[in-house]
């Protein structure tokens, strides 16, 4: 009875060491990151490291939006997510539900869903010169739009194959019984099968902002100026030919990192809903 | 409500689809600007390189704003991304940008391209004596002296280029440590061997590959009279006089350096000045205002010297230069509007008020101004190593091809991985080939 005791005391010990030498090693980039982004620059220079700021000051936040401007590529990384979740959840919306709920040749279906996973295969470094070379044509080098437009281009194989689980999941059964009660289709659609698949939309919503959000090579090669510029292009000068402006790189990580995180924790109930929605039964 | 077909379902679908992915594109079409043709436009973008080369312009720019009522954009990107910003942009003739910073060996890149837009024919400039003139004949276009690219043989010279960033590359020691600078190599190498001592190295190599191997060794070539071309672009890297310059870097020289000298930027050489754990090594003036002497941030405000670079065997110091420079690219519609700001900006008053901000002058008299000094304790070098007419890095098109070859070889060299003989000879066979194909005599 002991020796089982000791075992279980000891598995317990183990587990905890384990979950928490997990934790530090997740959690202490983090929080180096953090506290890095209140030190001032002099002591960054100190010939030793401190694991607590000596003096904590929000100077490199005020330093990376206002003085640097970083307030306007946050602002542009926002609008462009925004519109990248609003297009890709539209059309991938267009392409599923015929997919699912419509008797499409068993063909065509197969065909539309290998050219998304194929498109989710391609490399973006294999389309940036050719798509620079389109948007240069036609004129909205350094626009939102054009960053819109890829992003949406690139998450809409995931949004496909996300929602087409979802909207599989969701028996026929439902929207008919909301057409014999007189519902258009666009009304079932509306009403009926758009509530159901919330939580898997939201889900994908939450992800394809994610991607987009963190996405570099793009938003690099077509923008130009703060027109168009995102958040991620104006962090990457932060490292300057004669110098590494490590606080403002750190403060500029957290605020990049927060909204994501706090969609996150907010839409976390979605995501895990989403996310496993559809594991099951594959039709 | 009336109930539709399948096929009008899906139609609808389809519109409402079109229109929702229509709407950013609506969206930006209103609000986007089309270049401004008049005379005296509402914004003029600068492109301009992030760090403590372009700090000071940001503060000035909003003097002329509320003087001019133009308002300023200064677009910052670190330094390769700015290169390749304006290679794409003059590719396509862009109007992203009414004025560009270049650094100095882009020039000749730009020249060939025909990029820029002249200053002096079509906006009036005109050299001032209290500017040293190797700070326009680097802003000229074929250049007015040294070997010139085959391609732009016969071409007439222009001013393409005006400098607002007077880098020249020199050095620094510490000057509470030392009672004389070091004026000879022997002379660095003697106190390298000297003051070195656990945790206090003797020298610092800035031995990345690449751009920072080569800005680091290309004095130390230039003063032990090696080269990389002769004046008809004959290679020379392989001389005698060249692999003695870099065997006294990268083996003399390094045995007092700091561990780990390949991986070391100009960053990490700063760092290890400002916290006191390094005795010498060049420097750009950048350096010197954002970290060596930035009071808060450094243990050796004041503890400097600053002179121009050391002489070789031959009883020559040659610095490098590393101006910035404004130019006008050919794309942009406000030309008159840009040129105005530019000789706004280099206006003595003015230059004076961008110095007081940390900017790095050209003209003379602030060079010498004892007031700007105190603040500046790099100033009467700098102005002796722009008097002595520095270096600039060979004015070819091909010029990034030829660092990053130079400056790989280089830094092979300080990380011990071939000999400096062998690694100069291999760099100099690759230079070769990649000028010939260029078409220049091999």
């Amino acid at each position: 009875m002991r020796r089982l005791g000791t075992a279980v005391i000891l598995r317990s010990a183990l587990t905890t060491f384990a979950l928490g030498l997990a934790g530090v090693l997740y959690g202490f980039p983090l929080y180096w990151l953090f506290v890095t982004s209140l030190k001032s620059k002099g002591e960054l220079f100190a010939s030793t490291v401190h694991l607590i700021p000596h003096n904590p000051t929000f100077a490199a936040y005020s330093s990376v939006l206002i003085d640097r401007g970083f307030w306007v590529l946050l602002k542009n990384s926002v609008v462009v997510c925004v519109s990248t979740v609003l297009v890709t959840l539209v059309v991938g919306l267009v392409i599923t539900y015929p997919l699912t709920r419509l008797p499409v040749p068993a063909r065509l279906r197969v065909g539309v869903l290998n050219w998304a996973l194929s498109l989710r295969f391609l490399p973006p470094i294999a389309v940036v010169i050719p798509y620079f070379a389109i948007v240069r044509t036609v004129q909205i080098y350094d626009q939102p739009i054009a960053l819109i437009g890829i992003y949406s281009l690139f998450n809409l194989p995931f949004a496909i194959w996300m929602l087409k689980g979802f909207l599989t999941e969701i028996p026929l059964e439902l929207e008919d019984a909301a057409r014999v009660d007189g519902a258009t289709r666009w009304i079932a659609f509306w009403r009926v099968l758009l509530p159901l698949a919330a939580p898997g939309v939201m889900a994908a919503a939450i992800i394809i902002f994610t991607f987009a959000w963190s996405e570099f090579l793009f938003a690099l090669i077509l923008t130009a100026t703060p027109n168009a510029q995102t958040f991620p292009v104006g962090v990457q000068g932060l490292v300057t030919q004669f110098e590494i402006i490590w606080n403002d790189m750190a403060a500029a990580g957290v605020i990049a990192m927060a909204l994501p995180l706090v969609l996150m924790v907010i839409g976390r109930r979605y995501i895990v809903a989403g996310l496993t929605f559809g594991v099951i039964r594959e039709k | 409500m009336q109930p539709i077909t399948r096929r009008e379902f899906v139609k609808r679908t389809a519109v409402a689809g079109a229109m929702l992915t229509s709407i950013p594109a609506i969206l930006e079409a209103c609000s986007g600007s089309s270049p401004t043709t008049s005379n005296k436009p509402s914004k003029l973008t600068i492109a301009a390189v992030q760090g403590a080369e372009d700090g000071p312009l940001k503060k000035v720019a909003p003097m002329y704003q509320s003087q001019s009522g133009i308002t300023m954009e200064i677009v910052e990107f670190p330094y390769d991304q700015l290169f390749e910003k304006l290679v794409t942009t003059f590719q396509a003739n862009g109007s992203s940008y009414d004025l560009c910073m270049m650094d100095d060996p882009w020039m000749p890149k730009f020249g060939t391209m025909g990029a820029l837009q002249p200053l002096d024919s079509n906006f009036g400039f005109t050299r001032d004596s209290d500017i040293p003139s190797i700070v326009y004949d680097v802003g000229t276009w074929p250049p007015p002296h040294g070997p010139v690219p085959p391609s732009e043989q016969g071409k007439s010279q222009h001013l393409y280029g005006i400098t607002i960033v007077g880098n020249v590359e020199m050095f620094m020691y510490r000057k509470d440590l030392a009672t004389t600078p070091p004026t000879s190599w022997d002379d660095v190498l003697a106190n390298a061997q000297k003051f070195n001592k656990a945790n206090f190295y003797g020298y610092v190599i800035r031995g990345k590959a690449t751009n920072p191997a080569s800005s680091d060794s290309l004095p130390i070539l230039w003063s032990f009279g090696g080269d990389i071309f002769d004046t008809s672009w004959k290679v020379k890297l392989d001389s005698t006089e060249s692999i003695d310059a870099i065997t006294f870097l990268t083996q003399t020289l390094k045995k007092y350096a700091e561990p780990g000298a390949a991986n070391i930027d100009a960053a990490d050489r700063d760092r290890l000045i400002a916290i006191g754990q390094a005795f010498q090594s060049t420097t750009w003036p950048a350096e010197v205002t954002g970290v060596v002497e930035a009071q808060g941030v450094s243990q050796v405000v004041g503890k400097m010297g600053y002179i121009p670079i050391p002489k070789g065997p031959g009883g020559k110091g040659l610095g490098m230069m590393g101006n910035w420079l404004l130019g006008i690219p050919k794309g942009s519609k406000n030309g008159s509007a840009a040129a105005d700001f530019i000789k706004w900006l280099i206006k003595t008053e003015n230059m004076k008020t961008y110095v007081q901000n940390g900017g790095i002058p050209t003209r003379t008299s602030l060079l010498n101004d004892p007031t700007l000094g105190q603040n500046n304790p790099y100033f009467p070098a700098l102005a002796q190593s722009l008097a002595a007419q520095p270096n600039w890095r060979p004015r070819t098109d091909q010029w990034n091809a030829v660092e990053t070859i130079y400056g790989t070889a280089v830094n092979q060299a300080v990380a011990g991985l071939k000999t400096p003989k062998d690694a100069l000879t291999g760099a100099a066979t690759q230079i070769r080939t990649a000028m010939k194909q260029a078409g220049y005599p091999s």
